[in-house]
């Protein structure tokens, strides 16, 4: 099993190039479970229907890929429940000027 | 060893449009199995761009026709036309190309048919602008026809492919009305033009292109930006709670009422309280509209205003002030003293200080954002890629809409005074200021 912790840094290098915050902070990653060398993860977008989702979900794939034991990675997109900005972490909003 | 296999699911369908909240960061982008290829938008872009430096190079070189009395000058007339078919309207279908196929969720019917049709538009648009220059009205019906040809294409494709859509977002609905205006406005101007040889429609050649104008720039031009904005505002700013549909029912409704109302009663020559009924429609929708507008960036969660949303900023002040303009030109009798000079301040705020800005503003998305899912998507994940906001220099970025604005603020006060110099110093900081974006633009192309 790899430290959840690790792969959640890893998933902190797939940027959404607009805003420049990561899929982390914005708090698109619903959840992420390991077995048997599968690692599963399940997100979202902002927004139904996102133009950016293949490159979005393709690059989390390719972050998690470069973990020893992992042999398959399946990232699972899902609208429930649906983004807000209130799953925007602390940094995240700062990064954006958000300070509510 | 074997690189870990990545497979990509996504078991449920998203909520309807009108039920979710518009927010989110993310862009149309190629990487989508509905989109096209990045060609065929970023062709009508670029070439728009470099149409958009030409009228305003047009414009200063013949500033002289901007405080003549003499209406609709040869020069002017091409002046219009390159910015109205070369630059809007070409970015416009660039736009809708890239546009469609994200937000409404289906393919391009045929990109092929896109990409032979912007050649034929492209002719079009030069011979249109060469005939009009010069001054020969009588023989405008080749690259006219030519024109219907390629718009014909367009519409052919767009109709195509909007066939297949399930669901309609607030947007969609603008952009189908856009494109009936488009329709409209493309026959309405190869008759006129057939109409200058024969003669054979016994209305006022100056109601023709009155109606025929309007349907443009509001109609087509018009509804597509605000329909546009309704999901690129939201999107770009993370406004939260905004509803779409809360005001834009009616905001659509009075828009296209009055444009069509518009239309007719100019066509028609219905009289000033009929036109004065419709513009106060228009002028209903609009006011809803900049409402609207505001209350995107008042919930804005992105707190930045960035280039972009300071284009659009800017355009929906050009909106307002080109509806008041055109107010007072309904107000004032077409005998009055300087009425020549309102109808100009009034064409070239809504061409430039409304359309204009707004279609250079979301273009600075765009651009940067088509040639990053192509370059740098792919290697999203695996190494360190650029933002968006990396691939061009935002300082010289904003001098160029600084130049540009400033341009047309100078060159408005000048058309409405009648003083030249300040009309040609107006439209050269302008020109300067769209060359800067233009340049910026095209080097992200080519980066």
């Amino acid at each position: 099993m790899i430290d959840k912790e690790a792969l959640m840094e890893a998933l902190k290098n797939v940027y959404d190039p607009e805003l420049g915050l990561n899929v982390v902070d914005l708090g698109l990653i619903y959840g992420i479970e390991q077995q048997d060398g599968t690692v599963q993860v399940d997100m979202t977008m902002t927004t139904p229907g996102c133009p950016l989702h293949e490159s979005m979900l393709q690059g989390v794939g390719d972050a998690l890929s470069i973990f020893a034991g992992v042999k398959r990675v399946e990232v699972r997109l899902v609208w429930e429940p649906l983004w807000t900005p209130d799953r925007i972490s602390a940094e995240g909003r700062q990064a954006l000027g958000w300070a509510a | 060893m074997t690189p870990p296999t990545v497979v990509i699911t996504s078991p449920g369908s998203p909520p309807q449009a009108p039920a979710m909240p518009a927010a989110g960061p993310l862009l149309s982008g190629l990487t989508t199995s509905r989109a096209a290829s990045v060609s065929l938008p970023l062709r009508y872009m670029v070439t728009g761009l470099l149409f958009a430096v030409f009228a305003f190079g047009l414009a200063t070189a013949y500033a002289q026709s901007f405080v003549d009395d003499v209406f609709l000058t040869p020069h002017l007339l091409a002046a219009t036309h390159l910015a109205a078919l070369g630059w809007l309207t070409m970015i416009a279908m660039g736009a809708l190309y890239q546009f469609v196929p994200v937000v409404l969720d289906v393919p391009i019917f045929s990109e092929r048919l896109g990409k032979a049709q912007f050649y034929l538009y492209l002719a079009g648009v030069l011979g249109l602008a060469y005939e009009m220059g010069s001054g020969r009205l009588q023989t405008v019906a080749w690259p006219a026809g030519l024109l219907v040809l390629a718009i014909g294409m367009f519409l052919y494709n767009m109709v195509r492919t909007l066939a297949r859509v399930e669901r309609w977002p607030l947007t969609g609905w603008f952009i189908l009305a856009a494109l009936t205006s488009l329709g409209l406005v493309v026959t309405a101007g190869f008759v006129l033009a057939v109409n200058l040889i024969l003669g054979f429609v016994p209305l006022s050649q100056l109601a023709f292109v009155e109606a025929h104008a309007h349907l443009a720039a509001l109609g087509w031009l018009g509804l597509l930006a605000v329909g546009v904005s309704y999901k690129l505002t939201p999107m770009f700013a993370l406004s939260h709670p905004f509803n779409e549909w809360r005001l834009g029912r009616a905001i659509f409704v009075l828009l296209t009422t009055g444009v069509v109302g518009v239309f007719v009663s100019l066509l028609l020559r219905l009289g000033p309280v009929a036109l004065l009924a419709c513009w106060l429609v228009v002028g209903a929708g609009v006011g809803l509209y900049a409402w609207d507008y505001a209350t995107m960036l008042r919930v804005r969660r992105r707190r930045p205003i960035d280039l972009t949303q300071q284009h659009n900023v800017a355009g929906v002040a050009g909106l307002v002030l080109t509806t008041l303009l055109g107010l007072a030109l309904v107000l004032t009798p077409a005998e009055a003293a300087g009425h020549s000079r309102l109808q100009l301040a009034y064409a070239v705020m809504a061409l430039a200080g409304w359309l204009g800005l707004t279609t250079l503003g979301q273009l600075y998305k765009i651009v940067p954002f088509l040639v990053w899912t192509h370059r740098f998507a792919p290697r999203m994940g695996k190494e360190k890629v650029p933002l968006l906001k990396d691939l061009f220099p935002q300082r010289l970025a904003t001098a160029g809409f600084v130049g540009l604005l400033a341009g047309l603020v100078v060159a408005e006060l000048g058309v409405l005074t009648g003083f030249l110099p300040v009309v040609q110093t107006g439209f050269a900081l302008a020109t300067a200021g769209t060359a800067i974006a233009a340049t910026n633009l095209i080097r992200v192309v080519f980066r």
